[in-house]
């Protein structure tokens, strides 16, 4: 499951998350219950009993089994491409934070966050698209909510991003956070646009006139908001060229302007002055929507209250707030404009509210806490987290002090690698994800890479090709054993074989040349002959392998009737005594038709080591046959020893 | 959220005891108070039965399966005092058939296949069987440990191959030696090792306080640490660690309202499955902090699931 391992830390006044109960169909369970593991987030509920039945009456029963599983968001084909790229851009990292290592990668490291916030990006079009040729109104639903979700993650990353990853010239955070907020929260820029488009004087008449010209205020455009209110008929009047001219006048600050922040402030407060002197002149009283635009340029909070709920969330006004109160403001100052805001209204909290207060109070450990929540099974935790230890911006300490913030980051990537093995076909990706986080990774890869479900052959040659990538020998010969006892026990004696020797594996071989043999025994027919022929070094697996081998050779040479050859191997595989037990029959039988063949091909001596083979083994032929070798090795040994006796070492 | 893939009608005659499901999870085997054990193929959300296998006079309380490179093997233990080993090969045989116990065989456990084909069983007789099939001979070796647990051994479990000997290099050291964890009627759970052609009682763990139903020694992640988890009538589940398995520490992961008669552990060992008499599967993981957590129940209910908890965020 991909539920946080790190649990809310209790000092922060949040106890842990009660757990949440599924509820399944009350049928299955009259008695106890239990739960069979499969892999990963599989497993089966039964109805477990300890004790047995005490009524005799052996009433069948209505148990049933559930086979369950977690489900699982980002399995959804449309989000394959997001589990996808975000891989390539994953391991992209890991590249770069072992470069940064030795010099400096800030640079790279934002490049990837904003490809991260681009795939992001693509997904939420993607689903978008769908959603608007979705005619299933549940799978409609669907889309809208994951849609939901990875515009929050969208949103979050970008503060994210603005926050930890990128460098802010002089940590004046203003211009990032307006780009922010005009991105995520755009509102009044379509009615903006078209007012201007039109360019008509007495724009006014339009009802959201004025909504819009706050709204861009508010957004910090004071450009388009001068630009509007130069729309309006009664723009030649003096309340007008007045509120122009304090716009006009706002000084903005430019790390580049060539002034410092404490001669900017003072020029910056000289201006806010200027504008509440002109305010408190009642200059204004006859234009009330012009009195408001000053009163939020001077950051009156009252101001901002008032408009508060013309917007759908706090969010929006931030950014004006933060420039008409504190245009100064460092990444770390946010927390208090946060407040502010968010205080604006009564509204009830989302969750969204929670992560963005969290980040602008810099508490990541909180918004870490809160993004494991989303229900995206950890992708945005797992990425985000990942990016801002690399950044060295994490420092995440438990309730001892100690940081954790390693372990933090590897446990959310080991849980997600482990997700994503699951499925069949990103376990590939899952396993780069796994191999990325040693030593705890590389185990949890080989648990369940064994596991992995093999239905054909190729898919076993891919997975042996994944684990060797990752130097999971163990994987790679765990599958080829079992590859070759599934042959094995399908009778398919040369894929067991060729498996075994693919594998390396010496019992495995030993296994399926036991097996070659002993059907060799029932059926004269050797399996996988030229495999056995060619196999070179790969015999000396087993002993029982390298006597397969050797017989097989044996078969070879007879069969390409070179006797004398043939003769000899048979011997030396004879007397190394190597042969299973219940061999020794055939191999004995097997010198027959050589012991009376027109040349004798085996010499006196060769004979006798047969014959002494034959009496200390005479129990596994039955007697007429060991009658009949018999004769015919006297027989060998009296025309050998007849024509040997012409030679010098003739036998005693 | 989690999803009912598929619901499986046993058509057991009576209770079930035990379910497991094979190396792949691609295949369920149960077994129940009617004597049989069967076999269900789960491919693809649908599932058939491909074996009812009869052989047992008695209820059956667990079966296990072997390792797939071993064939297809599953291991069943009964009340009527015998071990069978299934083998399929074309369709399902008895390969082998123990009767070394007096009494009802209570639980059955394959050892790590880096061990070869090994299987522990334990009995209500006190006394636990280590059986191990000879690859040359063809035959099954058994040794026995008598007298493990006075009134009966309930449960018994395998230390995983490669945390053997945590102060080793599991790599280099192929010769680790091997470990079993039992749990039985005498409130006691023991470990025990093989010296030589001996296993000898190597720990004995008290923190029960009425009979230890299940133990079950967590997979290794290849980190210095090995984990017990135990249950007991006395409602509680404890995790034992150590970084040495020789000593332990306990620490108690719950009391819960009912007698908890099973533990299980995930494949990669991260979380812990309890159920027990209160009709609840509760999942528990270990939080950075050593504190264990319940993250999710599975409970009997009304029917339907809810399907709101999806939504959004």
């Amino acid at each position: 499951m991909n539920t946080s391992t790190f649990s809310a830390d209790p000092s922060r006044g949040k106890a842990a998350e009660p757990a949440k109960t599924f509820i399944l169909p009350d049928k299955c369970f009259k008695k106890n219950v239990g739960c069979a593991w499969g892999r990963g987030n599989k497993f089966t509920i039964y109805p477990r009993s300890q004790t047995v039945n005490k009524t005799t009456t052996n009433t069948k029963t209505d148990d049933k089994l559930l086979n369950t599983r977690q489900d699982i968001l980002l399995f959804t084909p449309i989000l394959r491409k997001l589990v996808n790229e975000s891989n390539g851009t994953y391991l992209s990292l890991q590249k770069a934070a072992e470069a940064a290592k030795v010099s400096d990668n800030q640079v790279e490291f934002l490049k990837l966050s904003r490809q991260f916030r681009s795939i992001i990006r693509v997904c939420i079009e993607n689903l978008q698209d769908a959603a608007t040729n979705e005619g299933n109104g549940i799978e409609k639903n669907n889309l809208l909510s994951y849609i939901t979700i990875f515009y929050s993650i969208e949103c979050i990353w970008h503060l994210c991003e603005i926050m930890y990853i990128d460098s802010v010239p002089g940590d004046i955070v203003l211009p990032y956070l307006l780009e922010w907020v005009r991105f995520h929260f755009p509102c009044h820029e379509q009615t903006a646009a078209r007012l201007l488009d039109a360019c008509e004087r007495g724009s006014e008449e339009q009802e959201d006139y004025w909504d819009t010209v706050l709204g861009m205020v508010v957004q910090g455009r004071v450009d388009v908001a001068r630009a509007l209110l130069k729309l309006h008929s009664a723009t030649e009047s003096n309340e007008f060229k007045l509120v122009d001219n304090s716009l006009r006048s706002m000084p903005v600050y430019s790390v580049y302007g060539g002034i410092s922040t404490g001669e900017f402030t003072i020029s910056w407060k000289h201006w806010q002055a200027e504008c509440r002197s002109k305010l408190s002149s009642r200059v204004l009283a006859s234009q009330p929507k012009l009195e408001l635009i000053m009163r939020i340029i001077i950051g009156d909070y009252s101001a901002f209250e008032s408009i508060r709920s013309k917007y759908s969330s706090w969010f929006d006004i931030l950014g004006g707030w933060v420039m008409f109160t504190a245009p100064w403001a460092r990444r770390h100052e946010l927390g208090g404009a946060a407040a502010a805001c968010a205080g604006m209204a009564p509204a009830p909290r989302s969750h969204l509210d929670d992560m963005v207060r969290a980040l602008l109070e810099g508490d990541l450990h909180q918004v870490i806490h809160e993004i494991q929540q989303i229900s995206d099974n950890g992708w945005f935790a797992t990425h985000l987290t990942d990016i801002l230890f690399h950044c060295g911006k994490l420092s995440i300490m438990d309730k001892h002090q100690t940081n954790v913030t390693s372990r933090l980051r590897d446990s959310l990537i080991l849980e997600y690698g482990c997700l994503l093995m699951e499925h069949k076909s990103l376990w590939s990706v899952g396993l780069s994800y796994l191999a990325s986080c040693p030593p705890e990774g590389l185990r949890r890869a080989e648990l369940i890479l064994e596991r992995m479900p093999v239905e054909t052959e190729a898919k076993a040659m891919r997975i042996i090709a994944e684990a060797k990538k990752y130097g999971l020998v163990g994987v790679a010969q765990s599958v080829c054993s079992c590859m070759c006892a599934r042959h094995l026990s399908g009778g398919r004696l040369g894929g067991a074989l060729c498996w075994a020797m693919r594998g390396r594996s010496g019992a495995a071989a030993s296994r399926a040349a036991h097996a070659a043999l002993r059907h060799y025994t029932a059926h004269a027919a050797l399996p996988a002959q030229d495999l056995l022929l060619t196999a070179g070094s790969a015999m000396l697996l087993s002993d029982t392998l390298l006597f397969l081998g050797k017989y097989c050779d044996f078969h070879r040479l007879y069969k390409t009737r070179e006797f004398k050859k043939a003769a000899q191997l048979l011997v030396s595989l004879i007397t190394s005594k190597i042969a299973p037990e219940y061999f020794w029959e055939t191999l004995l039988l097997d010198t027959l038709p050589l012991l009376e063949s027109d040349e004798p091909v085996f010499t006196s001596n060769d004979t006798y080591e047969i014959m002494l083979c034959l009496e200390l083994r005479s129990s596994t032929l039955d007697g007429e046959k060991a009658d009949l070798l018999r004769l015919a090795l006297a027989r060998n040994l009296a025309r050998t020893a007849l024509a040997e006796g012409d030679g010098v070492d003739a036998p005693q | 959220m989690i999803t009912v893939l598929n619901t499986i009608d046993t058509g057991h005659e009576d209770m079930i005891h035990d379910a497991e499901l094979d190396y792949y999870g691609l295949r369920l085997a149960t077994c129940s108070s009617d004597n049989s054990v069967k076999i269900y193929d789960i491919k693809s959300g649908t599932q058939t039965l491909a074996a009812d296998l009869k052989g047992h006079f008695g209820p059956v309380w667990q079966v296990a399966w072997a390792h797939p490179k071993y064939g297809n093997l599953l291991a069943s233990c009964s009340y009527d005092r015998k071990v069978i080993i299934w083998k399929e090969s074309g369709e399902w045989t008895k390969l082998y058939e123990y009767t070394g116990h007096e009494s009802s065989v209570n639980s059955i456990a394959w050892a790590p296949a880096e061990y070869g084909l090994i299987l522990a069983c334990c009995s209500s007789d006190g006394s636990v069987s280590i059986i191990t099939y000879s690859q040359d001979g063809g035959n099954w070796d058994v040794k026995k440990i008598p007298g493990a647990h006075a009134i009966g051994v309930n449960s018994v479990s395998w230390c995983p191959a490669i945390s053997a000997d945590l102060n080793l290099d599991p790599l280099s050291n192929k010769e680790a030696s091997k470990r079993i964890v039992t749990g039985g009627c005498d409130n006691l759970i023991k470990i025990w090792r093989e010296t030589g052609d001996q296993w000898v009682e190597e720990n004995r763990l008290e923190m029960h306080m009425d009979w230890v139903r299940d133990v079950a020694w967590a997979p290794s992640l290849g980190l210095q640490r090995s984990m017990i988890a135990s249950c007991s009538q006395d409602k509680r589940v404890v995790i034992w660690t150590s970084d040495d398995n020789v000593s332990w520490t306990p620490t108690i992961l719950n009391t819960f309202d009912d007698v908890v008669w099973s533990v299980s552990w995930s494949l990669t060992g991260n979380i812990l499955a309890v159920s027990g008499g209160d009709n609840k599967v509760s999942l528990w993981r270990e939080g950075s902090d050593g504190q264990w957590l319940c993250i999710s129940e599975v409970a009997k209910g009304l029917g339907q699931t809810p399907n709101d908890e999806r939504s959004t965020l």
